[in-house]
């Protein structure tokens, strides 16, 4: 018995000891970035990162000098649209892929799943002339219209509509309720943890996309944050690393709240079904 | 609870649709305001310091007259620009004058998407010969100029001459040859007790194009490009193995470090050089104002180095110009132009030298007051406007006029970082040649060029 308690306690730690040290290798490289945004550029580029000399003049620097509050603005427009659109129209789709029977259904989804196979930067040209064509070029239409919906969003929120008990269906229809109310009242409720996942995924993406924006936009009024950072950046010449830094830990703070609503949603979801 | 859920959704609607009105609102209004200036788009991709400085610049221009208004845009990275400009030629986004980097020269060219300056040139009789010949020979093509240099740098070699001073080391000459510098990295490796290695050459094809054409070497047939379209390109002849011998003759004797490929290694390097870790390094000129910010010792500055017994050639330069596009109205090219011949006064090109670090390019520069309080406060910062001076243009000191730049730079790398880790030389070259041929070969052939 004594033998049996002794090596649980040591799996414990030895499990312990291997995920701490697996939570430092992860978390270092975010720890010194948000540590650097603290110190003076020159303290930087002499790859002192011990230096005291601490203050939050980065900080006051990218708000004032660089136009990342308009950038902040345009990203979280531009997320915020995504997001819920991408959430109305994946779940109509999906919601029609489940519970709506007609021919060639499942042709349709396979159709959809194919165009989810091939990578969005597969796509940059024929988008982009399109989008040149609509004259939508430097516009936020551009960075909204071909995010509209994702085949992904439809194809997860199907595996999840499926999950729906028939039965459900089947009391509506007796209560007499339509395709939209049963889908407005009952699926999506029913099915919110798929769409806060799908919510916090599709905000994510568009507030980390990259190349796309940097195609599209040409001008500070529409540029979007990640742009933005790029261009605190020079070519040949002195940066401001410092200042830089505090940018990028600026921009992450969004991203880990929506995180963190997500997981608070996530886990209240979660007991919700438990204790039931 | 409930009842807070319920409104969440349709409050982040309502939110999200007025965000769109006032942003969407704010962009048309943009282009509502307008006073009967001629508006003249100008891209650019001066990210950071530099940007405000460009932006300085543009209203400097906007407040000397009142005809044309130029409105800067930043567009990414110079690589991105690049496309960017060829894609929306003939759209109403696409700008009027626009800064292309130097790689790039001869694949806007080709594009026939530009108004050649020169035609400007002639209508003003507009006298360039103030303007550096080396840089202007870089932008030029049969004898017609193409588009007006604009930020340019040019390599030097940067030194810690507190560090020679303290262990009695003779600095390098100002135009030092390979054996100076590596004279002065030994010793300097010696006397430290190896603490502080003596050199190092960041991996960067840049810097072995300008061993080249310090050598008087060209790279690609047909004049570097400069009298027809190149189809042979020779980088394993007997300047680019002295070069690589040079480094690996360091390498040999322990006083060279390498920081490897990428803007990372130049960062690094720099914070190497900073903290005392390395003696001697080469560097884009335009690295100098950050260099004489922050250091706390004493900064020395050379030429770009040279092979031994021969006279240096003078190196090419780097950086960007500006390209009037051709898809605009002749009124909106003429204000481009304007800019342009703004942009090259010599009191602007003063301010810009003190700010950014890239060399002023009008001869006049050297005369104003700015320049001649930065001198008197940094004399080092003299060498790198005079290295520009001195060169005479040729074909071998301006540039490579060739399509596919980025890529014979990747593949130069590719040999230099073969050899740096104990590759041998010539079979690293070999394979440079064959790659970089196959790959023009292949890009005549796309373009239709014979």
């Amino acid at each position: 018995m004594q033998s049996l308690d002794e090596r649980t306690v040591l799996k414990r730690v030895f499990s312990y000891v291997l995920m701490a040290i697996l939570a430092v290798i992860i978390l270092a490289p975010f720890f010194i970035g948000i540590w650097t945004s603290f110190l003076p550029t020159m303290e930087i580029a002499k790859g002192n990162m011990f230096s005291t000399n601490v203050s939050l003049d980065n900080y006051v620097a990218a708000f004032t000098r660089t136009p990342i509050l308009r950038y902040l603005g345009n990203t979280v427009v531009i997320a915020a649209v995504t997001m819920i659109a991408q959430l109305i129209f994946c779940s109509m789709s999906a919601y029609a892929f489940v519970f709506l029977k007609f021919r060639f259904r499942k042709t349709f989804f396979t159709l959809f799943l194919v165009t989810m196979m091939l990578p969005f930067e597969a796509e940059i040209i024929p988008n982009f002339a399109t989008i040149k064509q609509m004259g939508l070029l430097d516009h936020f239409g551009a960075l909204i219209i071909p995010f509209l919906t994702s085949a992904f969003g439809t194809f997860m929120l199907r595996q999840s509509f499926m999950q729906t008990p028939a039965e459900l269906k089947e009391a509506s229809d007796i209560e007499g309720l339509n395709h939209f109310q049963f889908y407005w009242k009952i699926v999506l409720p029913y099915n919110k943890i798929s769409m806060i996942t799908l919510g916090a995924y599709s905000f994510l993406g568009a507030w980390n996309q990259y190349l796309w924006p940097m195609l599209t936009t040409f001008s500070n009024n529409s540029r979007v944050i990640q742009n933005g950072l790029k261009q605190l950046k020079s070519e040949e010449t002195f940066n401001d690393w410092g200042m830089i830094q505090a940018s990028a830990a600026i921009i992450v703070i969004p991203t880990i709240i929506v995180l963190f609503i997500g997981q608070h949603y996530f886990k209240s979801g979660m007991n919700e079904g438990a204790v039931k | 609870m409930s009842k807070y859920k319920k409104l969440a959704l349709p409050l982040i609607l309502v939110l999200g649709i007025v965000l769109i009105a006032v942003f969407g609102k704010a962009l048309s209004a943009k282009s509502a305001v307008k006073d009967n200036r001629t508006e003249v788009v100008f891209w650019h991709e001066m990210g950071g310091p530099s940007e405000q400085a460009l932006v300085k610049v543009v209203d400097g221009f906007n407040k000397s007259q009142n005809k044309y208004k130029v409105v800067p845009k930043y567009q990414g990275s110079y690589d991105e620009a690049i496309q960017k400009i060829l894609q929306t030629h003939n759209t109403s986004t696409s700008p009027a004058v626009f800064q292309a980097f130097d790689i790039s020269t001869a694949q806007m060219l080709h594009s026939g998407y530009t108004t050649p300056v020169q035609n400007f040139i002639d209508e003003d009789k507009y006298d360039v010969s103030k303007i550096s010949a080396v840089a202007r020979a870089f932008y030029a093509n049969d004898g017609k100029q193409q588009a007006m240099p604009f930020n340019t740098s040019q390599p030097v070699l940067y030194f810690n001459a507190s560090l020679l001073e303290k262990y009695g080391i003779t600095p390098p000459p100002v135009s030092p040859s390979y054996s100076d510098i590596t004279r002065v990295a030994k010793e300097l490796y010696e006397k430290s007790g190896h603490k502080v290695k003596g050199m190092t050459v960041q991996v960067y094809g840049w810097f072995l194009e300008q061993a080249l054409a310090n050598a008087n070497r060209q790279l690609a047939n047909n004049n570097d490009g400069h009298t027809g379209n190149p189809t042979k390109v020779n980088v394993n002849n007997p300047d680019t193995v002295e070069f690589l011998n040079w480094i690996k003759e360091n390498i040999k004797a322990g006083d060279f470090i390498d920081y490897g490929s990428g803007a990372n290694a130049g960062a690094n390097q720099t914070a190497g050089f900073l903290s005392d870790k390395v003696g001697i390094f080469i560097q884009s000129s335009a690295s100098m104002g950050q260099l004489s910010k922050s250091n706390k010792n004493k900064l020395g500055i050379t030429y770009f180095p040279h092979p031994d017994g021969k006279k240096a050639n003078g190196v090419s330069i780097g950086g960007a110009a500006l390209w009037i596009s051709n898809d605009k109205p002749k009124d909106v090219q003429r204000g481009a132009f304007e800019f342009i011949k703004y942009t090259l006064k010599p009191e602007v090109q003063a301010q810009w030298q003190k700010s950014t670090g890239y060399l002023a390019l009008n001869k006049d520069s050297q005369k104003t007051d700015i320049l001649k309080e930065l001198y008197a406060k940094n004399p080092e910062s003299k060498v790198p406007g005079e290295q520009l001076a001195h060169a005479k243009a040729n074909f071998s000191n301006s540039g490579i006029l060739m399509e596919g730049m980025q890529l014979t730079r990747q593949l130069e790398e590719v040999a230099m970082e073969t050899v740096y880790n104990g590759g041998d030389i010539k079979t690293a070259l070999n394979t440079a040649d064959k790659n970089i041929n196959d790959n023009l070969t292949q890009l005549n052939k796309a373009n239709g060029f014979k």
